[in-house]
């Protein structure tokens, strides 16, 4: 069981964003940058795979500037053996553009799976995975909180609105991980020692041009400061009417 | 003199005794070659003035001595009398050849003054063992074992006595003896054993039992050497080889890149000097007694601990050394030790508070043991509470436990005319207030009362803002030692980047790994407490303090404030010089302060076995009957909020850090 | 020269969605813009009253009944979408952006080679072609976007812009079309569908929590704030110390070593606020908290506070909030 893990460099959810200094992307100072916690769960489920299975190779692909390269050793890490960087430095914001140039590539390797986080935390598209899977021409279930393979398919459960949805799907196939689908490890110190020696391969990414673009990035509209509505059951009807009309919650 | 028979007789049994024991001395040796290196050939002279300090006086036993428990003072009667024994030995053995030789050496009072000593010696050790075996087999106090090897122990120095004096009693009786009046108690057994009609085998029976009590004593000497007892004879250079580093201080890991392991897994992974700890144990139980994990009821017993490992060594040296000797190196797939000797739940009940160490009179480490254990667990296994995860991730991210944003960590300053160090790097002192300081909305208002007391002093301090960074401590404790190297380092970049001299810390465990482990990594700066700087403040006229507090308080000693670094008294100081009334303290303070339960990483962990210590000790302090308690820590301070919660206290009782009360103190 | 809006209508049991209404709405006004025209599309098996889309201001709708289309699968829906899509020459394609939108969105712009702007909660025509501005970084940004190329694919947020009022009176022309499926559309299939069971919302999942604190007092005094729950559909939390006295079980308990909840709504009852609770719901879009301290340390996070005795505030929630719902 072959499987390619597509990882992604993104802020880490707790930074402070600011706008930069083109008011069209965020200002990348004093920002931490982390692995994108859902590919997390896919780069943990594929290493979990493997160590059922007990073979097999897991292979780590990720876009973007060279310090993606630092994501990838995270993943390393984990457990992966080697993995492909496509460099680009043009922060293309086409994500058609994007999968494309992730479906180029993936259609060099061999691969029973290749697995993605749902969403990326800083674009929350949750796009590329589908593109790129109908771009290999292979199915895709998004989503999955479980993850089971027996003979040549794969059993995989996700929520959607009508309940909870047990699919079966053919291998080669893609999926998306959701926050559920299993806890991922902390790596032990060797492991983190080790993954600076596997083998990482750089390459030039092959870019469309973007045939969308970014007018500009602004902050959301001011929250109010929090206020205390009031004291005791008096203040109870301003306070669900705030809730309903201010903070439309209800 | 004895005839020559006897005296071959003598050589045989000395012969036969160095050699069972040398046999053995070279095995338990061999076993201490298998630790690693390490090097504590540092200050011999310190090193000397502290092993004599220590056993001369008796020290190591008597310093634990309370009201409650004397045993330290028993020991040091025992400790003295039994000395004199073993010099004795060593001049009735010459004698046996030479009988002339006192005499002769030191004429004829000599032998009064030997014998008076000797005699009185014998009763003391006599009253000691008596009193000894009260206390082990009747009163029967938890931290005693009614053991056999103790017993053993008890029964042979008992009839050791006993045989002395038999001696004695027949020599008297056999022969004229000058000394008769000065030996009283071998003139006494001699009256015994002349009503008993053995006048006439007086002769016969001195030989007998002389020689009888000489196989006990040469006997008693090699089976030193299977027990417990053995700490006699390891306890001295385990004191002299105790750790000259700072209290409690945990070593770095050296070349953590090429490095094929991490921490402590397999007992020859500890240095030779832990394994001569283990030889020192004297099994006296202080270390358990006083240690919270236990009296809350959970696994760890660190008595068990070093004695588990101490067998474990015992047991399979043959082994280790036969592989040492052949150079296997087996890559062993489970651990030894972990989990197998030692069990995981012990390994993480510790707080690293350091009561154990701070009472066992043979200056063990325990709490280092420990800690390398947890090292394995984490760097090797990544096997740790599940809860810890996410405490490991927020400080590689954000620097904080919590893994709030680290944008945020100046927040806390808004609008309190404090400038960071990027602003203004021309301070006297910088004030690192730690996370808690700067993230839990509680130990906030904590930093506000310090910045409020600083300006009022008008000294010129900064702070880091977004620049500070986790000290780090939480994570060396638990045991991911890459994870604290990676944030010592980032900090100790950032200090010298702005040339920084003196560092006030808000928070012990802060204040402890600046002070002490930053050096390791090349950080040296002056580091100080907050209780330090604000007594120095007081002091020197600094702060005009109103001096009216007129509550009923008891000051909680921080673990890593007082037996880390023995503050102590500053922090009451200060509280004296603003009360009215004067403090009430706990029966267990200053070095036998019980620990809050949070130390060692614990705050991050579940505790789910046995009673929660924080609510124990915070039990401890309402039994004072205060007003409020007074903390010096954020982690104290949580516990006992948490506790007095849990007692349904948190009315009546109130607890305040010693900055804000002096912070409120201020005119 | 493409001008019409092709716009997805997703139906749950043949029934189309609230979310359709929505995107047929916006469609419809985008297609105005543009000058042509908006096409709704509904795919699925026993579809009802597609005309009815008419009333949303739908031109057109297609549909695509079939059999096989009964359970939703990305694969078999995109390739019947985009098939549409492709004999239909839109200029813009819109859907609104639900679980199946998100997916649907992927396969049509992958189909028809065009970037999509996701999740949109602000549109505008200018120079004819269509700009979005939509969330980014969990909406501490928002960027604004416009498209280069001939076909602009979009998903719209779902409950931000505002339904218009139906239209009994239109009605629009259904035209069925049969999709070309080969088994290759169908890699992937739905086994069973385990409806969601009545009761208990999980803490994880829900999208508004009414947590308790030690404020609650006891056990018994929960149902207070299940009453509140139940009206709002919302799942009950609790505060570690809550559950360590036994009052809750170990899975509703919200925090840094329970669960790390962000739902759209939080409202912490007597519940102090120390930061091992706030850690697990810091990221809440809208935090209300009720408490007697008025220095409790949820205040300073909260959006929206009342110091007061929750043992009348929260019922005089319930009590206000069953008038407002209407329930």
């Amino acid at each position: 069981m072959n499987i390619v893990v597509c990882v992604k460099r993104v802020p880490d959810t707790e930074t402070k964003i600011k706008i930069g200094g083109d008011g069209k992307d965020i200002d990348p100072a004093g920002v931490e940058y982390v692995i994108n916690p859902f590919d997390e769960f896919a780069v943990e489920e594929a290493i979990q795979i493997k160590e059922k299975s007990g073979e097999g190779e897991i292979s780590i692909l990720s876009l973007g500037t060279t310090d993606a390269q630092v994501i990838m050793r995270k993943a390393y890490a984990m457990g992966a053996e080697k993995g492909t960087h496509l460099s680009d430095d043009s922060a293309n914001p086409d994500n058609l553009a994007v999968a494309k140039s992730l479906a180029a590539q993936l259609k060099e390797m061999s691969f029973d799976m290749v697995l993605f986080g749902k969403q990326a935390v800083d674009d929350d598209s949750a796009a590329v995975a589908v593109q790129v899977a109908k771009l290999l021409d292979i199915p895709i279930v998004t989503r999955i909180i479980k993850l089971d393979i027996s003979d040549g398919k794969a059993t995989v459960e996700r929520e959607s609105d009508a309940g909870k949805e047990i699919l079966e799907v053919a291998l080669p196939a893609a999926f998306a991980a959701e926050k559920g689908l299993n806890e991922p490890r902390y790596p032990k110190l060797m492991d983190i020692m080790k993954a600076k020696k596997k083998p990482l391969d750089q390459k030039e990414a092959q870019m469309d041009a973007a045939k969308m673009e970014i007018l500009k990035m602004e902050y959301p509209p001011e929250r109010p400061p929090g206020k205390i509505v009031g004291e005791g059951a008096e203040a109870v009807p301003e306070l669900v009417n705030l809730l309903k009309n201010e903070a439309k919650m209800i | 003199m004895l005839p020559i028979a006897g005296k071959i007789f003598l050589l045989v049994l000395i012969a036969v005794t160095v050699y069972f024991f040398v046999q053995r001395a070279k095995y338990l040796i061999d076993l201490l070659k298998l630790g690693t290196p390490e090097d504590r050939s540092d200050n011999p002279q310190e090193r000397w003035k502290f092993v004599l300090g220590q056993v001369l006086p008796q020290r190591c036993a008597t310093k634990n001595v309370t009201k409650k428990d004397l045993a330290g003072v028993g020991h040091l009667l025992l400790f003295y009398g039994f000395s004199v024994y073993v010099i004795s030995y060593g001049f009735h053995i010459f004698e046996a050849f030479y009988d002339k030789l006192s005499p002769a050496l030191f004429g004829s009072g000599f032998n009064n003054l030997f014998f008076f000593v000797l005699d009185t010696a014998g009763l003391v050790v006599i009253a000691s063992i008596i009193w000894a075996v009260i206390r082990r087999y009747i009163v029967r106090p938890d931290r005693l074992e009614a053991s056999m090897d103790a017993g053993v122990i008890l029964v042979v120095v008992f009839c050791l006595m006993i045989m002395s004096f038999s001696v004695e009693g027949f020599r008297l009786l056999a022969e004229e003896t000058p000394f008769a009046d000065w030996a009283y108690m071998g003139n006494a057994f001699s009256q015994f054993f002349a009503n008993m009609g053995l006048q006439e085998r007086s002769h016969t029976l001195f030989y007998v039992l002389w020689y009888l009590h000489m196989i006990v004593v040469f006997g008693f000497g090699i089976y030193i050497l299977y027990s417990k007892h053995l700490h006699v004879l390891a306890a001295h250079p385990n004191l002299y080889f105790h750790s000259t580093k700072p209290k409690g201080s945990l070593a770095p890991i050296e070349n953590m890149e090429e490095a094929e392991r991490f921490g402590a897994s397999d007992i020859t992974h500890y240095s030779w000097k832990h394994l001569l700890d283990l030889y020192a144990c004297t099994e006296c139980g202080w270390c358990s007694e006083n240690c919270p994990a236990n009296i809350s009821g959970k696994a760890l017993k660190p008595k068990d601990v070093i004695h588990n490992m101490k067998e474990h060594l015992l047991a399979t040296g043959t082994d280790l050394l036969a592989k040492k000797a052949e150079e296997t190196q087996a890559d062993e797939e489970e651990p030894s030790l972990v989990r197998a000797v030692v069990t995981e739940d012990e390994i993480w009940d510790c707080t690293n508070c350091m009561a154990c160490m701070e009472v066992c009179p043979v200056a063990i480490e325990h709490v280092n043991k420990i800690d390398e254990m947890r090292r394995y667990l984490v760097l090797m296994e990544s096997n740790f509470p599940q809860e810890v995860q996410v405490v490991f991730k927020g400080m590689e991210t954000n620097s904080n436990p919590w893994g709030i944003g680290m944008s945020t960590r100046a927040d806390w300053a808004k609008d309190l005319g404090v400038k960071t160090l990027a602003e203004d790097s021309d301070v006297d002192v910088l004030l690192y207030v730690g996370c808690s300081g700067a993230f839990d909305d509680r130990y906030k208002k904590v930093s506000v009362a310090m910045v409020k007391i600083l300006q009022a002093a008008g000294v010129k301090f900064g702070i880091l803002g977004t620049e500070e960074g986790c000290c780090g401590d939480s994570a060396r404790r638990i045991g991911n030692e890459y994870l604290y190297w990676m944030m010592a380092q980032q900090n100790i970049e950032v200090f010298n980047g702005y040339n920084v001299k003196k560092i006030l810390v808000t928070c012990p465990h802060g204040y402890n790994t600046l002070k002490n482990d930053y050096p390791q990594f090349g950080g040296e700066y002056e580091v100080i407490h907050h209780t330090e700087f604000i007594l120095d403040l007081i002091k020197n006229g600094r702060l005009k303090l109103k001096g009216d507090l007129a509550k009923t308080i008891t000051y909680h000693d921080s673990c890593f404030l007082g037996r880390y670094n023995t503050i102590y008294e500053q922090p009451r100081e200060i509280l004296g010089a603003i009360s009215t009334t004067n403090l009430v303290e706990m029966e267990r303070n200053r070095r036998f302060g019980f620990c809050c339960g949070a130390g060692g990483g614990r705050m991050w962990m579940e505790e789910d076995r046995g009673e929660k210590i924080n609510e124990i000790r915070t039990e401890e302090a309402l039994s004072t009957n205060p007003d409020m308690i007074a903390t010096a820590c954020p982690f104290c301070m949580t516990m006992f909020e948490d506790g007095l919660k849990a007692k349904n206290a948190e009315e009546k009782v109130k607890v305040s850090d010693i900055a804000e009360l002096v912070a409120d103190q201020l005119i | 020269m493409a001008n019409n809006v092709l716009i997805y209508a997703e139906q749950m049991g043949g029934k189309f969605r609230p979310t359709a209404f929505e995107a047929v709405c916006q469609g419809k006004k985008i297609a105005q813009e543009l000058g042509g025209e908006a096409i709704a599309v509904g795919i699925g098996s026993g579809i009802e009253d597609p005309a009815s889309l008419g009333q949303y201001g739908a031109d057109k709708v297609i549909v695509v009944d079939n059999e096989k289309l009964k359970d939703f699968t990305v694969d078999a829906y995109g390739k019947a979408f985009a098939d549409v899509a492709g004999n239909n020459d839109p200029a813009v394609v819109l859907m609104s952006a639900t679980y199946q939108g998100k997916d649907l969105g992927g396969y049509v712009s992958a189909a028809l080679d065009a970037p999509i702007a996701a999740d949109c909660t602000e549109w505008l025509v200018q120079d004819g072609k269509i700009q979005v501005k939509r969330p980014t970084y969990a909406g501490k940004a928002y960027v604004s976007i416009g498209f280069t190329g001939d076909v602009s694919v979009i998903s719209i947020r779902p409950k931000v812009f505002a339904l218009d009022e139906p239209d009994a009176s239109k009605s629009a022309n259904v035209e069925n079309q049969d999709a070309a499926f080969s088994d290759s559309d169908f890699r992937s299939i739905v086994k069973e569908i385990i409806a969601k069971a009545g009761g208990k919302i999980d803490v994880s999942e829900a999208d508004i929590i009414v947590s308790g604190g030690r404020g609650m007092k006891g056990p018994e005094n929960f149902n207070i704030l299940e009453e509140m729950a139940e009206l709002l559909g919302a799942a009950v939390g609790a505060s570690r110390t809550v559950v360590d006295e036994g009052w809750r079980e170990h899975a509703d308990q919200v925090g840094q070593t329970g669960k790390v909840v962000s739902p759209k709504l939080y409202i912490a009852c007597g519940i102090s606020g120390a930061i091992q609770h706030l850690a697990g719901m810091r990221t809440s879009k809208c935090i209300v908290a009720i408490n007697k301290d008025p220095d409790a340390p949820i205040f300073n996070i909260a959006d929206y506070g009342i110091v007061g005795d929750l043992f009348q505030v929260v019922p005089a929630m319930t009590a206000e909030l069953k008038k407002v719902l209407g329930s």
